[in-house]
């Protein structure tokens, strides 16, 4: 009797004694009364927290008291307080939705849908993650797969059948999304599983947490760049250049062929099982030394844990490190109050949480004082690691490292695969006794784990945590490739550079038959005839031909909000010097500022945000609908003036609704600035087109229909061409 | 501490068959009392639901009682003993008890598995050592914690409300013992997950009854084991089932105000807005064809079931399903959702159908059925 009870006293003993580093402290918060499992936190700028609650509940806490927002929610996985807006948003599992209090009486009173343009089955895990913003205000959320159904992709090639447990059965499942505002869905990124983490860096980046399972050898944090795929193939049916039975006929290593890793592995049971959202510490050392560092919590080991990345050859990857442990639940999301405090909505709910509340709000505070001995971080360097430390280390002890892989398949999660010990040589201790650098042998795509059991700190400190994960996808090249040119601008969220080489090519559909895309110019439309140019040196031929011609040709008249049609044609070229940006390179310039790339890409590869279509050097086109050089193709473009404040300040950047051969190609889309330098105030300009080096373009039925309402027209516009959609919407 | 314990059940069980009587005085104060929170079925409303299997505050009958006597703090169910005499409290507490029917004030202590190898699964077993837990459960159901690793031995009183034949209907991994009145009613012990098994059936009468279950598997993610009890040609109870871990049940019920409730319900699409109006007349209308496919009266809707776990099961329309109710609201080919609000009775819902704004208002009109209004 006495051994069980010893037993017993040990084993919840354990699961109670956090390990909590010097300095730190977990307050914990009481909850509303009623069924609450909070699933989500914000805070708004007045201090008060906001949580959302699997029950379907909004509440906020001002001071000590709880009150009721809103109610009858479906599953809300998540909530952001829009201080513009004044209005909160959750992820809804059926749509993202804005919460809207008119009398300011702390009761929602409208309910608004955002978008529910992805699809649902009604299959219980299609959980919907988020929202973040970035800093336009945009709003970013994670569809997650479905548990069952009949869509999934069992095959785990070359390592045997098994697993592929996850279905795809509705449009969009496996995705991340942005929405600009009421209405717009803009699919970013595919190949997640159970996406439950979400979270954009200051620097507009998205991130997203995944669970392992099929197809996801472990818990991973993925820095999520717009168009990449992210490993589990069920979610590929949604991209217009796959189709289920295309999936089904691939294998493992034909996906591994498109697959973007995750920038870093969360190593399971070590780091996390099941890890919540990122958050970056923008606290500037109110929540101690960890300044710009990542903080994620985990549903199942009910720690915080930190990451960092760091750009290796153009691709982030880097390292992650136990921070905090012994929460009273399972952290899913987390907010920094103004006074550096760390929070997380915690829940134990259907996943088993190591801390055995069924749910929690909790948070972490700095005594702003002590600083805790931790690993700080580790940079890869081109021959070993560098690792550095809170406090200046005692005795010098070399690290333990030992490294693996994974496999890439369908089967559940993927033991270590070739693990090793790795002999490290050549310690160093920098004179600040804080970063340790060493030689260990290198090799790609493994995960190496630095292990100083031993370290102590001059106060013979040991370390809370002793092991550092570095995910090695990459060795440090000769020399790093120079980012692309900034002119001004970012392309927020998308994670991508103005012309990066990197950047996934957009997928080459069918355009639509030649006869569907010629439109006639409608009675209220002004016919861009020789009548309406400036530049004598474009002349039309009989048949109504423009050809490009020496300078810049700008209409006489200028021009706003408008729908516009074209038609172009490339001159056939068979120089082999003439590729890539030099086939057929015009542009049209909308406002004679923002350029929609006129290019040939019809088998002729170039950068992705230089493709035919594209907003150049911002937004590649959805799909590449080009056809031969020497056929006329066309472009139907809606666009909205940029609204500019009395001060020059950009209220609402220029949109874009675009078809190429009658195929969509840009669903209204935002455009960050002019092609070279950011947004400048102006009013109406005139329509340009550009003169370019390169082989000869022809224009044909030019028309414009000035100040066309753009918001009421979208609706219809979107819907001009049959099938001209290449995928859902 | 296990005396302590065992004392305090037997004198329960004691208490409650010599209690049954008198039940009418109880009727009367609860129709005129209690009715206007917990409903004339007491089915709930503003309180709690005293006939399901949830019971927060205990359902033995010392625990029922001091809920009426010294009320529940924080909210509106006052200290009663300030208003009536102890005997008319005693009478509603019977009265109250005398609803209930299945599973009742149910006690689940855990035991180490080592000191019952090689033994055969007997009460008297447990009896002469010590628990490592005991725990009067809210649910009136069993349920173990995940990772589970030890013996269950569940006790509770069973109510009966109609004689007849009942028995056993069991699953699970492991071995089971089940105990009536201090009868054994069914062994089993499987090594391997098998099919049903069925108990001896055994008659009960109306009234309360000892029920004792004892149940071991092997340690694994979540229990296999499922219990429930069935009347012949009749009804049947869970004995087992999941926990709504430290939650507490949900109903939506109507108000003054109309709700738009969005939940998962079976057979309803997931894009459906429930329209509960202050006549407790609830609408299924469905936001991606602009179509009311559904309705009910004196509906509520029950959320308990989607609360456990990781919400595999969908809340729970209550009412009567009204007959042709179905009818198309908006004529179109695609339909977006822009917003819905509530003001007073009336529900307002924007949409955009083929991209042309439309809205609609839908309050209640009689006492089971509604006015639409564009």
């Amino acid at each position: 009797m006495k051994k069980i009870s010893i037993f017993f006293f040990l084993f919840s003993f354990s699961i109670l004694d956090g390990q909590i580093p010097a300095g730190y402290k977990i307050q914990t918060v009481p909850l509303p009364r009623g069924s609450v499992s909070v699933l989500g936190l914000c805070h708004k700028p007045d201090g008060t927290l906001a949580i959302c609650t699997w029950e379907g509940e909004v509440w906020e806490r001002k001071g000590e008291i709880w009150t009721k927002f809103a109610e009858n929610l479906m599953e809300p996985n998540g909530i952001h307080y829009d201080e513009k807006e004044e209005a909160y948003y959750v992820g809804q599992k059926p749509e993202l939705t804005r919460l809207i209090d008119f009398d300011k009486d702390g009761v929602c009173d409208r309910y608004e849908c955002i978008t529910d343009a992805f699809g649902i089955s009604s299959e219980y895990h299609e959980y919907h993650f988020g929202p973040v913003v970035d800093s336009l205000g945009r709003k970013y959320a994670s569809l997650n797969l479905g548990a069952r159904g009949e869509f999934t992709v069992p095959d785990g090639k070359p390592f045997g059948k098994g697993g592929g447990n996850m279905s795809y059965n509705a449009p969009w499942r496996g995705w991340v999304y942005r929405s600009d505002r009421k209405g717009h869905f803009q699919p970013l990124a595919s190949g997640f599983r159970s996406p439950c983490g979400i979270g954009m860096s200051p620097d507009d980046e998205l991130f997203i947490t995944d669970n392992q399972g099929d197809w996801v050898a472990d818990c991973a944090l993925y820095h999520v760049r717009e168009g990449n795929f992210y490993g589990h193939p069920a979610s590929l049916p949604a991209r217009p250049d796959f189709t289920k039975d295309k999936v089904l006929s691939l294998t493992a290593q034909d996906f591994e062929k498109i697959r973007t890793p995750p920038a870093v592995w969360l190593v399971r049971e070590e780091i996390a099982n099941s890890p919540g959202s990122p958050i970056w510490d923008t606290t500037s050392g109110k929540f101690g030394p960890f300044s710009g560092q990542i903080f994620v919590g985990d549903q199942r080991q009910s720690n915080y844990f930190r990451c960092g990345v760091e750009k290796v050859n153009g691709e982030y990857q880097g390292w992650c490190v136990d921070f905090l442990r012994g929460l009273e639940s399972g952290p899913v999301k987390m907010s920094f109050d103004s006074q550096g405090r760390l929070w997380s909505a915690q829940v134990g709910r259907g996943w088993f949480s190591k801390g055995g509340k069924r749910t929690a709000i909790q948070y972490v505070e700095w005594d702003k004082k002590t600083t805790p001995f931790a690993i700080h971080s580790a940079n890869l360097t081109k021959t070993g690691f560098a690792v550095q430390f809170t406090e200046r280390i005692g005795k010098k002890m070399t690290p333990k490292v030992s490294s693996w892989g994974y496999h890439y398949y369908s089967t559940y999660g993927s033991p270590p695969v070739d693990q090793q010990e790795l002999k490290v040589s050549n310690y160093q201790l920098s004179k600040d006794r804080k970063t340790v650098t060493f030689d260990v042998p290198l090799s790609e795509n493994k995960i190496y784990a630095i292990t100083f059991s031993e370290q102590k700190n001059t106060e013979a400190k040991l370390l809370d945590f002793d092991t550092i994960y570095y995910t090695l996808n990459q060795v440090r090249p000769p020399s790093e490739p120079r980012p692309g040119r900034n002119v001004g601008w970012t392309l927020a969220g998308s994670s991508w550079n103005r012309n990066d080489k990197n950047r996934p090519l957009p997928p080459v559909v069918s355009p639509l038959p030649r006869e569907k895309c010629t439109l006639p110019a409608p009675k209220n439309a002004t016919v861009l005839d020789s009548s309406q140019w400036t530049n004598p040196n474009w002349k039309f031929d009989k048949k109504g031909t423009m050809a490009r011609s020496k300078g810049n040709n700008s209409t006489k008249k200028a021009y706003g909000d408008a729908r516009i049609h074209l038609e172009f044609r490339f001159d056939p070229s068979d120089n082999p010097d003439w590729k890539g940006q030099l086939y057929g390179n015009s542009g049209i310039f909308l406002m004679s500022g923002y350029e929609m790339q006129v290019v040939n890409s019809f088998q002729n590869p170039t950068f992705a945000d230089g493709t035919c279509g594209s907003i150049y050097g911002q937004h590649p086109p959805r799909v590449n609908a080009s056809r031969k050089p020497g056929e006329w193709q066309s472009y139907d473009i809606l666009m909205k003036a940029p609204v500019f404040s009395s001060q020059g300040k950009v209220d609402e950047p220029l949109r874009v609704t675009a078809f190429h051969n009658g195929i969509l190609i840009h669903n209204d889309v935002w455009v960050y600035g002019e092609v070279g330098g950011p947004y400048k105030k102006h009013d109406k300009r005139p329509l340009m087109i550009q003169d370019h080096k390169g082989t000869g373009v022809s224009f044909r039925n030019l028309w414009i229909i000035e100040d066309f309402p753009y918001d009421s027209a979208l609706p219809e516009f979107r819907n001009i061409f049959p099938n001209g959609l290449a995928s859902s919407i | 501490m296990k005396f302590k314990y065992f004392t305090l059940f037997i004198f329960s069980i004691f208490a409650y068959q010599v209690a049954f009587s008198g039940t009418e005085r109880g009727r009367e104060i609860y129709s005129q009392i209690c009715v206007t929170c917990h409903g004339p079925n007491l089915d709930g409303g503003i309180g709690p639901n005293l006939i399901d299997s949830y019971w927060k505050n205990g359902d033995s009958q010392d625990a029922v009682y001091r809920s009426i006597a010294k009320g529940i703090t924080g909210t509106e169910m006052i200290a009663y003993e300030l208003v009536y005499p102890e005997k008319d409290l005693r009478s509603v507490t019977e009265f109250i008890l005398d609803k209930q029917e299945g599973n009742r004030d149910t006690l689940r202590s855990s035991y180490s598995r080592d000191y019952f190898q090689g033994k055969r699964l007997h009460p008297d077993l447990f009896d002469s050592i010590e628990s490592i837990s005991q725990k009067k459960l809210p649910e009136n159901f069993y349920y173990v914690e995940r990772m589970f690793d030890g013996v269950l031995r569940g006790q509770s009183i069973l109510h009966i409300k109609s004689p007849g034949k009942y028995r056993f209907n069991i699953s699970g991994k492991g071995r089971t013992s089940i105990w009536v009145n201090g009868k054994e009613m069914h062994y089993s012990n499987d090594s391997k997950p098998k099919d049903t098994h069925i108990s001896k059936e055994f008659e009960l009468p109306p009234g309360t009854h000892d029920l004792e279950i004892l149940h071991e598997e092997p340690t694994s993610h979540s229990m296999r084991f499922y219990a429930r009890l069935q009347k012949l040609n009749g009804e049947h109870w869970m004995l087992t089932g999941k926990s709504l871990e430290g939650s507490v049940p949900k109903v939506v019920r109507s108000s003054e105000k109309a709700k738009v409730i969005r939940k998962w319900i079976s057979g309803l699409p997931p894009r459906t807005l429930l329209l509960l109006l202050p006549n407790q007349v609830m609408l299924a209308y469905d936001s991606s064809t602009g179509k009311i496919v559904k309705g009910w009266e004196s509906a509520f809707l029950n959320q308990t079931p989607s609360l456990d776990s990781r919400s595999q099961k969908q809340s729970e329309v209550k009412g009567k399903e009204l007959p042709d109710i179905a009818k198309t609201i908006l004529k179109g080919e695609h339909f977006n959702l822009l917003h819905y609000e509530t003001i007073g009775d009336t529900v307002t819902i924007a949409s955009l159908v083929d991209g042309k704004p439309k809205n609609f208002s839908i309050s209640p009109e009689g006492k089971n059925s509604y006015k639409l209004t564009f």
